[in-house]
Formats: structure tokens, C-alpha cells, sequence
């Protein structure tokens, strides 16, 4: 095992002699991660199965609000410090800013929803769920989550180490449940573990019980492939926001189990190793650029400047004559492809209605309520994001061939000019230098927690961002990182669809609840589908918008970091100065550090 | 090159010099005679509705086809070239040949609504007729679509797919080619050497539309070409076929022109004259290949002869012990190989029963959640069930392909270790070079002739020769798979109460279940099952040259120098297969 803490303070140190500003903040905030590195347990479930109360009872406080009324408006991150005495409570608003509160405004803000709240967090001085690091998530509902906080969702989602999923005793897996639990398993890590709280059950009940079963039943095929402990959490008296039951004890020590267990540990140790090499890779990057601008005479500079200058014009048509107008045709095609989606819907649905005879009126809403509407709109969502998705791969092809061709003439020019071995061994890393970038969990890490003053920081925890990073660390292409957010966005368009279709279901409730005449409920459950597919139609088309412009924005974001990496890594200074032979010192100091991480 | 029958010499010398237990002679009349005489194939593949009768109406440019039973062509129906136009049913069994003459009476068997799930045991229908395209040799098939496969007619459906050489592709333009079509266009294109996409355009279809369709499917078609590395990506040839086949019935040379069907037309002529010309080229380097390797013989025979018996006796003792440690090794591999083929088998069955476990699971929360809400009559109940089914299904082959591809790989690279292996070894002994040669042309002969020739293992590892564990055939079965149930879930009676619809609906759901398993499962056997028995061929091929080696020491030993000393006859004939050519005249 590598002595993760000696070796980051050893790169903390080269860091800062370095002078370099950006990787010294990089440096001190993974030093941060590995001395204090969390686990994140969020809890889900529909509006009123418990969660809150659950959440008070594990930790032993009756903290969180609790009624018997809908209560959770907003997510509320809880943890424990043992450096505070009290309890504190803050809110972290949209845009990254935070504020300490008093209890009662904290109460109020949880239960009543604001645009500008982002989530709540609560810091205890102790808890009775005894785990190093861990933060717990309380969310709203997810009728309501989908709704108002996807986007903290599908950022948060994936970083999470394990999940309580809750479902009360009495009303079990409902339509919403399904559509959740469909895209939980996409946006969750593979193989975190997920527990099956079955809240409020009556005295006595087994897990062989009716409900039970089934509720356990549909839980793990629509989880599929996975062991889902199940816990039975029966009906007892709350007290100050909070009950205690063997169950509890239970739930709690397997959650401990697990996050502490051996396979998480060796998860978390491999994760910061490679965000260690990551960190010596920047580091020795910058040492050689260091070196090499000693190195160089004016007339090399000015060359390189040259040379800089052509390559960061390629990099601009890369965005202004690549992605801006390739999102503007998708953008273009997008209703036609929907609405070609909704037509075929349209049709489908209404011949099914119209076979039928006039007799099965009941029956007949019911089908389509609970089978037509949402298979429809699964599969039409499915084939729109195969649409775009072949769309958005081709530009990214596009961007990818372009850069690596200008990446590539920009080595050669470079391999070509300089005799001098050093200066050659620079060039000889230009075309790693993207498939760094795109391949540095670190940085990336960095940009997306790190950066944005830590009140960002505590929604990204870094042993789950790295495992995500390991299928694609040796792939040197631009696509790759392109790719993965086209994935991204993908599962975010299945949400998009599973919120529209609300849109259309809740046309066709409506008429389930009125008596009509034998002779004409088909025109009205045909008009009704039909208004119910427009709002579908619309809402869809808005939401991928939405997406797209976000992606696009991401796109563009991305490209201009990596032609950032290639102009910090090779910039020319306009009068170089340094030690040569205290750099030469740094970096047999950053190579001991190297072999002994490569390890 | 002349027919080798012309070549009685070359024959001769060439059945001479092959390596002991070989006939090259033979090898090389079989290989001529598979290239001169095989039918091409071309089936019209699509999915259902993209118009695959009208196409091929259009291409034969008269209506032969019951075009609107596009959407239930139940069996298949290969047009071939006769200069009396007539149409023959074969049936499964031994039940006797039925002639057809019009459309109707056509209708009566490739419907599914008059032959429903192929009741009359239809095997196909063959349909001849006088058209300059079929006489080259081309033989056109519409095959029943992915789903409509029976018993009747899995084996002609089967056989097609192993003579195909060149597959048509229908696509549509608006939607353009859905994600459904582009697993199955994926898995069909693995099966082939070479696929024409030709888009059908319909009247209602602006050119605005047409454009827009071609560039995405384009992309698509791009996209799906890298990711199974296929050879060739011809351009999508755009067609309105319906105005093909509307205009050659009116005779509008105009619209005929205007929909553009003398493109595919053309495409397929010049595939047919450049298929010919590619298998006679490959034939004629096939033979090159075979008088280059007696030549060597006749060489390594004339070293031997000069040698004193001591000599031979050490040259022949130092082949085999050569010969020996390669084949040492050879095992070695192909052991590694077999133990990774069986612990592939235990990955994939357990990944069968997870698969099948899983998709069975979803399949009865989606229709139990159905029966809770009230729906228990048994033509919905069914229509559901059957179209989750067929989306399970595809969803199921979709990891399975995965699966199987990253398996595939990981043994390719295995094979190809052998194969380096077998290329070194050939470098460095003659005898082993025209040992493996042959074993290489023993392989191929099943194989399709326009595909270069490899060595002893690599021809295995051809495009097209193996092509990975899961091919076409699987696609059509999953087909299967998803649609079959669903006609008989239809019996299940209306029942008031949703727990007895559920307990009846069980059976359906494990029915399933196992034909997922079943399929993951038989595609698997049937591909490892293939690799083993070429290895396991080749492996005692090995045994057997060594007791033939073994034998000739022996046989030197006890009875002193066999080889002929006829250094004349030997060196004259060494030069004879070395200036060896063929004359085009």
C-alpha cells in the first residue's frame, strides 16, 4: 500500500515551489479529499413514505421537520463534525452561495420549496450512525424531485455510495415508482448497494407477507441483477420527530457494514491513487515546460508563439465552424423528428382504441392509461434519442478529426524546427496532451467540485467520481469525453419523456372519474390522448431543447479546456525566469514521488 | 485461365508433390468446382413495411410479387433465372410440388393471412423467369421477416443464410432507420461480405425529406460500419419503388427512370460480373498458391535425393523434431483455447440465466401491473403481452451482442497467437509450409471464394467465415422468441379476477424465459461447437503427419533411400512447376 498522505504533502510541496497558482489550489483541495474523504447515503422514495422521520431515527435527533403532511419541499444534506459544538444549519443557493440560518428558518425552508435554494444542510456535533464521513441526503419526494430538482438529481445521483429506497407498507409500487426505479439504476453507480425500506408495516408482518412480496418483488426486477436487502419497518409511536425498533438498528449497521467495508475502502484507496498520479503527471508537465522555456532562444519563442497562435485558431473554428452549427441543424430537425414520434403514437393508440368494442370502456382506460400511453412514449423516447444521439456522435467525430489532425501537424512542426532533445521531447507530448486532459480524473474532478469555492465541493465525492472515469483513463481521443456527456444527456432525456408523459396521463385520469354514455367515450378517451400526446409533444420538445443547448454549452466548454491544457502547457514566458538547477532538483524529487505511487 | 481439366500435367505433378495423406489435385477440381457453379444469393432483408415485395417488383421490373403481403410474407420466395416463366411450392415434408401461376394463387401461400403461421408447411417457393439480371447468376430471395420464422421454414431460412454472398438492405426515409432496425442491420451485416442499403422513397417524400433522411442514415449506416468493422460501406442507393414498379407496369420510361431503380439495377449487375471475375481471380491464385508449394516439394525432393541415406536419415530426423516441438506448442494453444472456450460456456450460461431472469422479471411486473389495474380481457391483456415481449426481447439481444462481442475478441486474439505461431513455423520448414496449406484449403472450402486465403488457422478468422459467435440466424430466432407467444397467450380466458389472469399468465412468462436462455445459450454452442472442430481437425491433422513422418524414417531405416534418384525427372519437373502459367486464350 502507498502512503497516500506522505505523498501528497511531498506534491503539495512541489506545488507550491513551483509557483504555479491553479495546480498548487488543485494540490491542497486533494489533500483535503484524501485526509477526509466521505460517503453518501441518499434516501428516496415517493412524498409521505417517511423518509425524514427515518433519517431523525438513525442518527438519534429529531432534526428534520416532520409531519403528517407532505414536508419535504427541498434536499437536505446532513453530517456530522466533530470540531463544532452545536448544531448549525445553512442553505446553499443556486449559484453556489451559502448562509448560516437559525433552526426555525431551517425548519421553514425545508418545508416550503424556494426557486433559489439549491439544498439544505444541516452539522451536528454527533450521531448515532457512527461512520467516518458520512453525509446523509434527505429529498422530496421524487414526484416533486423530478419536477424541481432533476438537475441537482442526475449531478448528485451518481455519486451517491448507497441508497435507502423507501416505500410505505400501505401503498406500495405505484405507477411513478415504476418510471423512478426504471432510471434510478442509470443514473447510480453500478453495484452500490440499495436497501428496501418498507415503512409503517403492520405488528407481525414477515417478509412473506402479500404486500410484501410483491412490493419486494417489483422492486428487484425493476433493480435487476442485484441482492436488495430488505427491512421491515413497523408502524411505532414518533416521538420528538423520531421512534426507535430493532429494524432501525439493523438498517443501521448494514449501512455501516458496507460503506466501511473492505471492497469501498479498496474502491476509495484506488481511486486516490490514480488522482495521485494524475496530480505528478500535471505537476511534471509543468516542471519540463519550466525547464524548456529556460531553454529556449528568442527565435524558438517566437516560433512557438507562432505555432500557438495557428493551433488555438483551429481550435476556435473547432467551436464557431463545427459544434455551433451542428447543434443549430439538430436543433432545427428536432420538432420534425418529435412530432414524426407523436404522429406515430397518435396512430397506434387510436386504432388500438377504436377496435375495441363499446363495451370495455372501463378496462379500456385503464389499458391505456397504464399500458399504451407509457409504452408508447418509452419506445418513441427511446428511438428520439437514438436520433440524436447519431447525430451528436457525428459531430463529435467531426471535432474529434479535425483536432487531431491540426494536433498532429502542430508536433510535427514542432519535431521538425527543434534540434535540441529537450525541446524535442516537448513536442513528442503534444498529442498526449489532449487525451490528458480528457484523461485526468483530477482535473476533471477539480473543475466540477473543486473549483467553484467549495460550497459546490460537497456534492461530488471522490472515490465515486474516479470509478466512473476508470473505463475510458487510456483512451486518447477527444471523443471520449464528448461521448460520455452525450450519454449523460441521454439518460437525461428519459427523464425528460417520463416527466412530459405526466402531461398525458393525467388527460386521461381525468375522464376515468366521469361517468360517460355508452355510445361516446371512445371519441372523448381519443380526444383526450390526443391532447394528452400535444402536451407530451411540447413539453418533450422544450426539455431536449433545453438539454441540447446545455450540452452544446458543455461542448464548447470542454473543447476551449483542452485548448486551454495546450496553451498552459506549452506557453512561452515572455522573459523565463527560475533556478534551472533547483528545477532539475524538483524533479528528481517528483520522480521518487512518481515510482514509489507507480508502485 | 482455361478449365483445369485442360491442365492434365499440372495435375499430375501437382498431386505428385502434395504433402503426404493430401491430394492438391483434388483439392484445387473441388475449390473450381464450388466457384464456377454456386448461386449468388441476394436476399431483400427490411423491417416489416418498408415495401421489400415492391422492390423486388421493381428490380425484375414486373409484378410477380404480392406486394401487400409485405407486412406477412410468411415464407420464403427465391426468383431465379429460367427461360420459361413458372413458380413452384416446396413443401417441408415429403408432400408433392405445387405449381403457381398468378398472383393469387401466390397469395395462397406467402400471406399470412391465407397461410397462417405457415399452416401448410411451406418449405419456399421458387420462382423462375427470363430476366437479364437473374442470368448472371443471381438468385433473388425475400425472406420471411425477423418474427415469422416456423419450422417449416427455420432449415431453407438457414441454408440461404449460409450461401449468401451479397444482402439488399431496405431503409426508410422519414423516420430514418430506427434503433430496432440498426441492431438487426448490425447483426445482418456481420453475416456478409457485402451489403447494399437502398433507401426506399416514397411519393409523399420531398426531396427536402429524401436528402435529410440520406444524410442521417448515412451517419447511421457509418456508425454501425465502425463498430462492427465491417469491409465495405457502398453508398445508400435512394429508390422509389413503388414508381419503379407503377412505371414498368405502365410502361413510363420516364418514371422509370425518375426512381432511380436502374441504379440498384446497375449495382447489382456489376456485383454479379465483378463476383465471377473475383472468384476466378481468387481460383486462379488459389492454383498459383498450390503449384508454388509442389515446386517447393519438388525442390526439398531434390535436396533429399542428393543426400546419402546418413543424410536423410538426419535431415528427416531433424523435420520431425522440428515438427514435434511446434506441434507441442500447437497444443499447448489450442489447449489454452479449449479451456478458455469452456470457461466462456460457464460465463455465457450464467450470463443466459441472469439475462433471462432479468427480462422475464420485467416482463411480469409490466403485465401484473396491467392485470392490477383492472385489464384482464384477454385480447389486450395479450397485445400487451406479446409487445412487451418482443421489447424485451430486443432489449435482451442488445447486452447479448455485447457480450458475445467482447467474448469473441478476447478469443480472436487467442486464435491469432496460434496463427502467429503456425506463420513462423512455415518461414522455417517446407514441409510443415505445404502441411499447413493444405489444412488451410481443407478450411475453406466451405467457405466464400471471393475471400483471401489464410493460413492453417487464419482462415478461420476471415470476415464472414465465423463472425463471431452471434449472426444473423440469431437475430431472425430472437425475432421468434418475441412474437410466438403472444398468438397463444391470446387463449387465455377473460377472467374476472386478476390473481387467477396472473397464475394463468406464468407459464407464458417462464416460456419465455427459457427461450431467452435457450438462445443465448444455442448460439454460443453452435459457434464454440464450430471452433473446437476446426482445431480439434487440425490438431490431429498434426498427429497424423507426424506418424507419416515418423513412417518414412522407418521406412528409410529398414529399407534404406525410397526417395527417387531420378535427379533429372525431379529437376525437370521442379522447372516445370516453376515457370508454370496460366494461359487466358
Amino acid at each position: 500500500m502507498v502512503d497516500l498522505k506522505k505523498n501528497i504533502d511531498r506534491l503539495c510541496g512541489i506545488a507550491k515551489q513551483l509557483g504555479n497558482q491553479d495546480l498548487y489550489r488543485v494540490s491542497l483541495f486533494l489533500r483535503q479529499r484524501i485526509n477526509q474523504p466521505d460517503s453518501y447515503v441518499v434516501f428516496l422514495g415517493e412524498s409521505c413514505s417517511g423518509k425524514s422521520t427515518i433519517i431523525n431515527s438513525l442518527i438519534g435527533k429529531g432534526i428534520l421537520p416532520v409531519s403528517s403532511v407532505p414536508s419535504t419541499g427541498t434536499i437536505t444534506e446532513v453530517f456530522v463534525d466533530e470540531n463544532t459544538e452545536h448544531e448549525t444549519f445553512a442553505v446553499i443557493n443556486q449559484n453556489a452561495t451559502m448562509e448560516l440560518l437559525d433552526y426555525q428558518a431551517f425548519c421553514e425552508l425545508a418545508l416550503r420549496p424556494d426557486p433559489n435554494v439549491q439544498r439544505l444542510r444541516a452539522v451536528l456535533p454527533s450521531s448515532e450512525l457512527e461512520i467516518a464521513g458520512v453525509r446523509i441526503f434527505d429529498t422530496p419526494g421524487y414526484g416533486s424531485l423530478i419536477e424541481e430538482h432533476d438537475e441537482v438529481l442526475v449531478d448528485f445521483l451518481p455519486n451517491c455510495d448507497s441508497v435507502v429506497y423507501m416505500v410505505g407498507y400501505k401503498t406500495g409500487i405505484q405507477e411513478i415508482d415504476h418510471e423512478f426505479l426504471r432510471k434510478l439504476k442509470e443514473l447510480t453507480r453500478p453495484s452500490i448497494p440499495i436497501y428496501l425500506a418498507v415503512n409503517r408495516c403492520p405488528a407481525g408482518v414477515t417478509a412473506s407477507d402479500h404486500r410484501v412480496a410483491e412490493i419486494y418483488r417489483a422492486v428487484t426486477s425493476l433493480l435487476t441483477d442485484q441482492d436488495i436487502p430488505l427491512f421491515m419497518i413497523p408502524s411505532v409511536p414518533v416521538q420528538q420527530g423520531l421512534f426507535r425498533t430493532p429494524a432501525l438498528d439493523c438498517l443501521r449497521a448494514r449501512i455501516g457494514k458496507d460503506l466501511n467495508s473492505h471492497e469501498r475502502r479498496h474502491d476509495l484507496y484506488l481511486a486516490f491513487l490514480s488522482y495521485l498520479n494524475d496530480l505528478a503527471g500535471l505537476l511534471r508537465t509543468e516542471l519540463e515546460r519550466q525547464i524548456r522555456n529556460l531553454e529556449m532562444d528568442a527565435q524558438d519563442a517566437d516560433f512557438m508563439r507562432r505555432e500557438m497562435e495557428e493551433l488555438s485558431a483551429k481550435f476556435r473554428h473547432a467551436i464557431d465552424g463545427i459544434v455551433r452549427p451542428g447543434f443549430d441543424r439538430i436543433r432545427a430537425n428536432l420538432t420534425k423528428r418529435v412530432s414524426l414520434s407523436r404522429d406515430n403514437m397518435e396512430r397506434e393508440i387510436c386504432e388500438e382504441i377504436d377496435r375495441q368494442s363499446a363495451a370495455s370502456k372501463d378496462e379500456m382506460i385503464a389499458y391505456t392509461n397504464t399500458h399504451l400511453l407509457p409504452y408508447y412514449a418509452r419506445k418513441e423516447a427511446e428511438e428520439i434519442q437514438y436520433y440524436l444521439s447519431v447525430e451528436l456522435d457525428a459531430i463529435d467525430q467531426e471535432v474529434d478529426n479535425y483536432l487531431n489532425t491540426a494536433v498532429i501537424k502542430f508536433e510535427r512542426d514542432i519535431q521538425l524546427r527543434f534540434s535540441s532533445a529537450t525541446l524535442k521531447a516537448g513536442a513528442g507530448v503534444a498529442k498526449d496532451v489532449a487525451g490528458k486532459f480528457l484523461n485526468t480524473g483530477l482535473l476533471k474532478y477539480f473543475a466540477k467540485f473543486g473549483g467553484r469555492g467549495g460550497a459546490g465541493a460537497g456534492m461530488a465525492n471522490a472515490a465515486s467520481h474516479a470509478l466512473k472515469q476508470v473505463g475510458d483513463r487510456f483512451g486518447h481521443t477527444f471523443s471520449l469525453q464528448t461521448h460520455n456527456t452525450v450519454k449523460h444527456v441521454m439518460k437525461k432525456i428519459g427523464l425528460t419523456s417520463t416527466k412530459a408523459l405526466s402531461a398525458a396521463v393525467s388527460g386521461i385520469l381525468e375522464i376515468a372519474t366521469i361517468a360517460f354514455e355508452y355510445g361516446t367515450w371512445k371519441p372523448t378517451l381519443i380526444s383526450k390522448v390526443k391532447k394528452g400526446l400535444t402536451a407530451w409533444q411540447d413539453q418533450a420538445i422544450d426539455l431536449i431543447q433545453e438539454d441540447l443547448d446545455k450540452l452544446e454549452v458543455e461542448n464548447i466548454d470542454n473543447i476551449s479546456l483542452v485548448a486551454k491544457t495546450y496553451m498552459d502547457e506549452f506557453a512561452v514566458d515572455e522573459q523565463p525566469s527560475g533556478d534551472i538547477v533547483a528545477l532539475r532538483t524538483l524533479l528528481v524529487t517528483l520522480e521518487e514521488v512518481e515510482k514509489e505511487i507507480a508502485a | 485461365m482455361k478449365p483445369l481439366n485442360n491442365y492434365p500435367e499440372l495435375l499430375r505433378l501437382l498431386e505428385k508433390y502434395s504433402p503426404a495423406g493430401q491430394n492438391y489435385a483434388q483439392l484445387i477440381l473441388e475449390i473450381e468446382k464450388k466457384s464456377s457453379t454456386s448461386d449468388m444469393i441476394v436476399p431483400i432483408l427490411g423491417t416489416q413495411g418498408m415495401g421489400k415485395s415492391t422492390m423486388i417488383n421493381a428490380i425484375l421490373g414486373e409484378d410477380i410479387l404480392p406486394s401487400e403481403a409485405d407486412e406477412t410474407t410468411c415464407v420464403p420466395v427465391e426468383i431465379r433465372y429460367g427461360t420459361e416463366p413458372q413458380g413452384i411450392v416446396r413443401f417441408r415434408d415429403d408432400k408433392a410440388e405445387v405449381y403457381v401461376k398468378t398472383k393469387a394463387d401466390l397469395s395462397a401461400f406467402v400471406d399470412n393471412n391465407f397461410n397462417p403461421g405457415n399452416e401448410k408447411q411451406v418449405s419456399h417457393i421458387v420462382l423462375y423467369r427470363d430476366d437479364d439480371l437473374l442470368k448472371t447468376g443471381l438468385v433473388i430471395v425475400d425472406l420471411p421477416g425477423v418474427g415469422s420464422l416456423t419450422k417449416a421454414n427455420e432449415e431453407t431460412t438457414n441454408r440461404y443464410i449460409k450461401d449468401l454472398c451479397v444482402a439488399i438492405f431496405i431503409i426508410s426515409t422519414s423516420p430514418p432507420i430506427l434503433k430496432t432496425e440498426a441492431n438487426f442491420i448490425a447483426s445482418v451485416w456481420r453475416s456478409f461480405n457485402s451489403v447494399y442499403f437502398v433507401q426506399n422513397v416514397w411519393d409523399d417524400n420531398s426531396r427536402e425529406e429524401t436528402e435529410e433522411g440520406l444524410t442521417h442514415n448515412k451517419k447511421v449506416l457509418q456508425e454501425i460500419s465502425q463498430k462492427i468493422n465491417a469491409p465495405i460501406l457502398h453508398p445508400i442507393i435512394p429508390v422509389n419503388a413503388y414508381a419503379a414498379a407503377k412505371g414498368s407496369f405502365e410502361k413510363d420510361e420516364e418514371l422509370i427512370r425518375k426512381s432511380n431503380i436502374n441504379e440498384l439495377v446497375e449495382a447489382l449487375n456489376s456485383f454479379a460480373v465483378s463476383y465471377r471475375a473475383e472468384s476466378a481471380s481468387a481460383l486462379e491464385a488459389r492454383v498459383m498458391q498450390l503449384v508454388a508449394s509442389a515446386g517447393e516439394q519438388a525442390v526439398h525432393q531434390i535436396q533429399l535425393a542428393k543426400m546419402t541415406s546418413d543424410e536423410q536419415l538426419a535431415a528427416l530426423e531433424d523435420e520431425r523434431k522440428h515438427f514435434e516441438s511446434v506441434s507441442y506448442e500447437v497444443e499447448e494453444s489450442v489447449g489454452a483455447i479449449k479451456r478458455q472456450l469452456q470457461s466462456d460456456q460457464r460465463e455465457v450460461q450464467s450470463f443466459a440465466t441472469a439475462t433471462a431472469r432479468k427480462y422475464s422479471e420485467l416482463l411480469r411486473v409490466e403485465i401484473f401491473r396491467l392485470v392490477d389495474r383492472g385489464v384482464v380481457d384477454g385480447e389486450l391483456l395479450s397485445n400487451a403481452f406479446s409487445e412487451y415481449q418482443s421489447q424485451y426481447a430486443t432489449d435482451a439481444m442488445d447486452e447479448v451482442y455485447e457480450k458475445l462481442a467482447t467474448i469473441w475478441e478476447n478469443l480472436k486474439s487467442k486464435l491469432e497467437e496460434l496463427d502467429d505461431l503456425l506463420q513462423r513455423e512455415d518461414l522455417h520448414s517446407p514441409d510443415a509450409n505445404a502441411f499447413n496449406k493444405a489444412q488451410a484449403f481443407k478450411w475453406e472450402k466451405g467457405m466464400d471464394a471471393t475471400i483471401k486465403i489464410g493460413s492453417a488457422i487464419g482462415s478461420a478468422l476471415a470476415f464472414g467465415a465465423i463472425g463471431g459467435p452471434l449472426g444473423f440466424a440469431a437475430a431472425l430466432a430472437i425475432g421468434f422468441v418475441g412474437s410466438f407467444i403472444g398468438g397463444t397467450s391470446r387463449k387465455v380466458v377473460v377472467r374476472a379476477r386478476a390473481r387467477e389472469t396472473k397464475r394463468e399468465l406464468e407459464p407464458f412468462i417462464a416460456k419465455f424465459k427459457s427461450s431467452i436462455d435457450d438462445v443465448i445459450n444455442d448460439s454460443y454452442s453452435e459457434f464454440s461447437e464450430k471452433t473446437l472442430a476446426r482445431l480439434d481437425s487440425y490438431v490431429s491433422a498434426r498427429g497424423e503427419e507426424l506418424t507419416a513422418i515418423q513412417k518414412r524414417i522407418t521406412d528409410l531405416k529398414e529399407n534404406g533411400a525410397t526417395i527417387s534418384r531420378e535427379i533429372d525427372v525431379l529437376e525437370s519437373e521442379r522447372d516445370y512447376l516453376a515457370n508454370w502459367r496460366p494461359d487466358n486464350g
